[in-house]
């Protein structure tokens, strides 16, 4: 008996889902506008997979003092840390080459900044500190106390009110408000709902932080980044041992 | 004539379209920025009420309309997230006369 072919049934094993950041880095670009603005910024749409938006790794502000200003590896740093503390308030971002230029490459979230409560008809006594959870002011304060952000304000933290949370955008300037600047909004928000104690799951990702600093420091170049890295590490020590995040003075 | 330095500022809607919500003013005459739109409107609200930082020159203390240009030329740094976003300052000239 001739041996007949032998067809093996395949079935379609089910693909496992892209990573927004695989998305980010590998989509396929489908339009690019570029925004009115001095800040060269641009919405990129990604074939089938939403929108994101594009910005150049340098501007004129960082140009000028370009030996301290490293945009794609702050707003990286940035998103790496809260990778770690495993927090989920940095849009998710990849560096990448959008019309021959590098830049930050960051997920469009469906959020708005502060000001844009009008649209959901907020009563002018609430506040935006009531409209998301205070798991969320608290992990955003303590990422914001971590890496010394005293550029935080209603221009560069967004509310995504029907989730009650909380994003982070805009740490191209951390390095420049390390010593100056005026603290961050959302500090002041979990001191003044006394809700500044940190509690163990922030305990456990302080920790986890502290056991990946020197993978961040391989990772990350470069002396101004490393002076906030060290910067990072003394903080998350000075929160474990407070169990809160101190008074500001700002 | 009178001569105007401006800066507009835009937000981007759930649609990523841009929309402008302000313009900021300044006149050859006056040492205080105007501001053109919804008062009400919390970006402006806050703006006025909060001031923004000394982006440019770093100095401590923050800047609110009544200082003039200095409020103005920052206001690109504040707004710089895509979210919102204010343009460089420019000149217009009016034209007063009948």
């Amino acid at each position: 008996m001739s041996e007949l072919p032998h067809f093996e049934k395949h079935e379609t094993p089910p693909q496992p889902k892209e990573s927004i950041e695989s998305i980010l880095e590998k989509g396929e670009i489908d339009r690019v506008e570029s925004l009115l603005g001095f800040a060269n910024v641009k919405v990129v749409s990604i074939k089938d997979d939403g929108k994101a938006l594009f910005k150049l790794s340098m501007d004129e502000f960082q140009e000028t003092r370009k030996k301290i200003f490293a945009r794609i590896d702050l707003e990286a740093l940035a998103g790496e840390i809260d990778k770690i503390l495993g927090f989920n308030l940095v849009p998710p971002l990849v560096a990448r080459e959008v019309e021959g230029k590098m830049g930050v490459f960051q997920q469009l979230m469906d959020a708005r900044p502060i000001e844009f409560s009008d649209e959901y008809e907020v009563p002018d006594l609430v506040g935006w500190s009531d409209m998301v959870d205070n798991t969320e002011i608290l992990k955003a304060a303590v990422f914001d106390y971590l890496i010394g952000a005293k550029d935080r304000h209603g221009g560069n933290f967004l509310l995504d009110l029907k989730a009650k949370k909380i994003w982070l955008v805009d740490h191209d300037y951390l390095m420049y408000f390390q010593e100056r600047g005026w603290g961050s909004d959302l500090i002041r928000a979990a001191l003044n709902k006394g809700i500044a104690k940190i509690d163990d799951y922030v305990v456990v990702a302080l920790e986890n932080l502290q056991r990946s600093m020197d993978e961040l420091r391989l990772k990350f170049k470069g002396e101004e980044v490393l002076a906030i890295l060290r910067g990072v590490e003394k903080r998350a020590g000075e929160l474990l041992e407070k169990g809160q995040i101190p008074p500001i003075n700002t | 004539m009178t001569l105007f330095y401006f800066v507009e500022l835009f937000e981007l809607d759930q649609n990523a379209n841009q929309k402008k919500i302000a313009t900021f003013k300044l006149s050859d005459e006056s040492e205080i920025v105007e501001v053109d739109g919804d008062h009400d409107h919390r970006v402006i609200a806050n703006i006025k009420g909060e001031g923004i930082f000394d982006y440019k020159y770093a100095r401590p203390g923050k800047l609110f309309p009544y200082d003039g240009m200095n409020f103005l030329e920052n206001l690109k740094y504040h707004f710089r997230s895509g979210y919102l976003l204010a343009t460089d300052a420019r000149e217009q000239v009016v034209d007063g006369s009948p």
